[in-house]
């Protein structure tokens, strides 16, 4: 938008003083050589200094609504163009944006249980979409808030119909395996959604998956037999093909969340047809 | 009835939400609201109250720096000696 409003300083200065104050020929010349004219005093019968007074009384300013609409058309038009171009620009450094985080080394290949017993690894999940969250059952309170807007982006990407050849899968990882049996990730996960699935393994499991999503986890100071987990809050977005695509972290709400998966699906689709 | 339960997280996030009401209105005075506090300290485990002490903590501290009403000595301890 700077570079609007720069470009339209520029037009206006230029444009409107061209066309509202505009000089005759004879004054052109002569202002435009004001040392020719003091030098040459004696032979200035050529170049005037000011104007015979009968040119005076036609230099007026020449306004009418021609130019002043011809003006703003011109004005108007070139502000639409130019924003045109920056729409066009910023939506292209957008995707290169999202290119360049999907770049990043970040998922890979995971083996764990899910809170139904199941074993299973990344490559069952291929051809849908995952959002991936970890957390642990003993959590105060990021972990149901987060979950909650889990449930929430969840119920608002499942509305779209178009979204059923690659399924959106929403998936809660426990960093807590010692005491995270699949029993209490079961009970857990379905006060938020059904449509949750939770994962939980051994430490070696969990740990591994962790080191490839670069997911930061560590066991506070225990209370009796009780302890908080400090672990990172971040939501992560693998795509069909099993490829991290972006993350999202507290700052952004369901709604904001939910509308940049869309993004990226559709960008999927486009890219897969 | 375990931090499993959706009902006794609710209970335990409203005692929080009732004492740290009273200590709003008190202005910290931890004394006016023991009642509220014991209500919270049984409806929560002991790694929560830690927990969300320290949350209460930090909160008042961040609402402190933003609005500069933090005491010269703590800044002066985040600062640095800078100032003399």
């Amino acid at each position: 938008m700077s570079m609007i409003s720069h470009l339209f300083s520029i037009r206006a200065t230029t444009c409107l003083t061209r066309n509202i104050l505009r000089p005759t020929p004879i004054r052109l010349l002569s202002s435009a050589s004001p040392s020719a004219n003091k030098a040459t005093n004696a032979n200035d019968h050529i170049l005037p200094k000011e104007l015979p007074s009968s040119e005076k009384r036609k230099a007026k300013f020449n306004i009418s609504w021609k130019t002043v609409s011809v003006t703003f058309i011109g004005a108007a038009s070139l502000i639409a163009f130019i924003y045109f171009l920056d729409q066009r620009k910023m939506q292209k450094r957008k995707v290169l944006q999202r290119a360049a985080v999907g770049k990043m080394a970040i998922g890979g290949p995971f083996s764990l249980i899910t809170h139904e017993r199941k074993p299973v690894t990344d490559k069952d999940f291929r051809g849908q979409w995952l959002l991936i969250y970890f957390g642990f059952t003993h959590c105060p309170d990021i972990c149901p808030e987060e979950l909650e807007k889990l449930s929430e982006i969840t119920d608002l990407l499942r509305r779209d119909k178009s979204t059923q050849k690659n399924p959106f899968q929403p998936v809660f990882v426990s960093v807590d395996p010692e005491r995270d049996t699949p029993e209490l990730v079961s009970t857990y996960i379905k006060d938020y959604s059904p449509h949750f699935i939770g994962l939980t393994g051994t430490r070696e499991q969990v740990a591994e998956m962790c080191k490839h999503y670069r997911v930061y986890f560590s066991q506070g100071p225990k209370v009796g037999d009780d302890y908080i987990v400090d672990h990172a809050i971040i939501m992560y977005l693998i795509n069909p093909n099993g490829e991290f695509v972006d993350y999202y972290g507290r700052n952004k709400n369901a709604k904001e969340v939910a509308y940049a998966i869309e993004q990226h699906m559709n960008t999927f689709k486009e890219s897969n047809k | 009835m375990s931090v499993i339960d959706k009902k006794y997280r609710e209970k335990c996030w409203l005692t929080r939400d009732d004492y740290w009401k009273c200590l709003d209105k008190n202005k910290e005075e931890k004394e006016k609201c023991l009642q509220l506090r014991q209500l919270f300290e049984s409806s929560c485990p002991a790694t929560w109250v830690t927990h969300f002490d320290q949350k209460r903590e930090y909160d008042i501290f961040k609402r402190q720096l933003a609005l500069g009403e933090v005491e010269t000595d703590k800044l002066k301890s985040i600062k640095g000696p800078s100032k003399s």
